[in-house]
């Protein structure tokens, strides 16, 4: 090995390092933290380091007085009916996409590309009416109903459906299978793959969903996650134990399904990396 | 003719079955998001503040906003905001996958650490980066204190306020710009690479004047989606500093929020103005592609 490698490997390392402290040492910070009483959190008193000092106090007050358990709810109720809402819409929606001919096709493949680029800060006022209109403000439909279709999941599903070999369908149309079923028992086994990305994707999204749910619901029983932590950090401004536990425990999950699904994200994360 | 008769109905149930599939879909498509993108800009056209009827009032809603000084402040703060975290996150992230763009054992691990603030919600990066920005004991001024500076009060600082919000929206997202670089990267063949050693380039020439030119399509997406993505942040801003102070961080969304359900057509107005400056990238891909299909 030359010198000039080894000052390069070592240069490498270094950049790595630096990019692993960069990404990593704000969740370190934040993990310690979420353990220390509000003395040692505050100003020039502020040891996150205090081992001595480390309590769970912060993570059971903050499920205990300020209705965490409650957003946590919230939150997990509607990402699960919004994931397999998707699941079910975007699928039924990329079928005939994929492997029909039908009158207004091109209109509705380009009204599925052209959502995708739809800020959904533009549409803020008029869902707000909207919701108002129907009497669903305030309530789990005005959480959920926005959500329930995804235009980046139909394309991403089209996109795989038309990469399966039509051969597959038409030995199920032999059989006497309809259509759905082939959906069902043909097209979908063929592309878990993309179903687990879509549901990681559409998971992570609803679950940190913020600007729309801050508007739609004004109950305290019917805050999701992401606008329980805002409320507490405008009203108790530096509350920072709480909060650094309420933001542990906010993560938990996304970081947990990411243990485990890192494919799933990585795919998805570059596949949907425009929200919609 | 029976033939053909038999042909249309089965045209006519294919058309049937294939619109049964596709209605469950697109009526939630159209009425919770076509329906309301044009009622945002029908609305922009009226004077309502929820209560009562609204007021047909023209262009008044455009007039003043071209008038607000408000908004000119929220569009140069979203641009230098754009500029900003686009070439600072375009940088660590071509960075970054150059970096990682070799068969070492802990490449995977960086990149899933980078990969961490992505899957985040943006409200709890950003409640964690303002406990960083802590004037005193804050992670941030800490470390700039053990190279001896003295760090500012970030976020109440009228100067510092904006890129101390900037670097929280690098640090959230640079990891996806840089997954997308990396594929971009990683199919470029062997051997074009290996052809240009041997011809004599060293490594920053065959990066420079090979691969990166070669990444044509990955720069192009991950350029658009940064412009994007900034024309419209509000999350990370509303929970930092609320476009604070005197406005400093005042981003349009940041700007508009405030007033979406007091002043709807006002709101209405900013929103399809934005909706305008979004579409400026998204042009500028569609071009570039259509030329290079050429």
């Amino acid at each position: 090995m030359t010198a000039a490698t080894v000052v390069r490997r070592t240069l490498a390392i270094l950049a790595m390092g630096a990019i692993v402290v960069f990404a990593g040492a704000p969740f370190v910070w934040m993990l310690l933290a979420s353990f220390q009483p509000l003395p040692n959190l505050l100003g020039a008193q502020m040891d996150v380091f205090a081992f001595g000092d480390a309590t769970l106090d912060n993570y059971v007050r903050v499920v205990t007085d300020r209705g965490y358990v409650q957003w946590f709810a919230n939150s997990a109720l509607v990402c699960v009916v919004v994931v397999a809402a998707n699941l079910v819409f975007d699928s039924l929606i990329a079928y005939p996409l994929a492997r029909m001919r039908f009158a207004g096709q091109r209109v509705v493949l380009l009204l599925v590309i052209a959502a995708i680029m739809i800020p959904a800060q533009v549409i803020l006022v008029p869902l707000y009416i909207q919701m108002r209109d129907l009497g669903w403000l305030d309530s789990y439909l005005a959480l959920i109903a926005p959500y329930v279709v995804s235009p980046t999941g139909i394309f991403l599903l089209r996109q795989t459906f038309v990469t399966l070999p039509k051969e597959l369908d038409e030995a199920a149309f032999i059989d006497g299978a309809s259509r759905l079923r082939v959906l069902w028992s043909v097209l979908i086994p063929n592309s878990l793959a993309m179903y687990g990305t879509l549901a990681v994707l559409k998971f992570m999204w609803t679950w940190g969903e913020f600007a729309w749910p801050s508007l739609a619901v004004n109950s305290a029983s019917l805050r999701t996650i992401p606008v329980g932590l805002a409320g507490m950090r405008s009203q108790f401004a530096t509350e920072w134990d709480l909060l650094m536990a309420g933001s542990v425990l906010a993560i938990l999950p996304v970081v947990i399904l990411f243990a485990f699904l890192q494919r799933y994200f990585v795919a998805g994360l570059t596949s949907g990396a425009v929200k919609g | 003719m029976a033939e053909r008769r038999g042909a249309m109905s089965a045209r006519l149930r294919e058309n049937g079955t294939a619109w049964l599939f596709v209605l469950p879909g697109l009526i939630p498509l159209v009425a919770f998001l076509y329906w309301p993108l044009g009622q945002a800009f029908g609305l922009s056209f009226f004077q309502w503040n929820l209560l009562g009827e609204p007021r047909f009032v023209g262009l008044l809603q455009y007039e003043r906003l071209l008038a607000s000084s408000t908004f000119h402040q929220s569009l140069l703060v979203t641009l230098v905001y754009t500029v900003g975290v686009s070439v600072t996150a375009y940088a660590l992230s071509l960075g970054t996958a150059v970096l990682l763009n070799r068969a070492w054992r802990a490449v995977r691990f960086v990149r899933t650490v980078s990969l961490l603030p992505a899957i985040i919600p943006m409200v709890v990066a950003g409640v964690v980066w303002k406990f960083i920005f802590e004037p005193t004991g804050g992670l941030a001024n800490q470390t700039l204190s053990v190279f001896g500076i003295d760090g500012p009060a970030w976020l109440q600082h009228p100067v510092w306020a904006l890129p101390a919000v900037m670097l929280v929206s690098v640090w959230k997202d640079f990891g996806i710009y840089m997954l997308v670089l990396l594929g971009g990267l990683q199919g470029i063949p062997k051997e074009i690479d290996e052809a240009a050693a041997i011809d004599g380039a060293n490594g920053w020439q065959r990066f420079w004047r090979v691969k990166f030119p070669m990444l044509g399509a990955a720069n192009l997406f991950v350029l658009v989606l940064l412009i994007f993505n900034a024309f419209k942040v509000f999350d990370q801003v509303w929970v930092m500093t609320e476009g604070g102070p005197g406005n400093a961080t005042l981003t349009i969304i940041t700007f508009l929020y405030t007033r979406l359900l007091t002043d709807v057509g006002f709101a209405a107005a900013g929103t399809t103005a934005l909706f305008l400056l979004v579409l400026i990238p998204l042009t500028l891909q569609l071009l570039a592609r259509r030329k290079a299909d050429r």
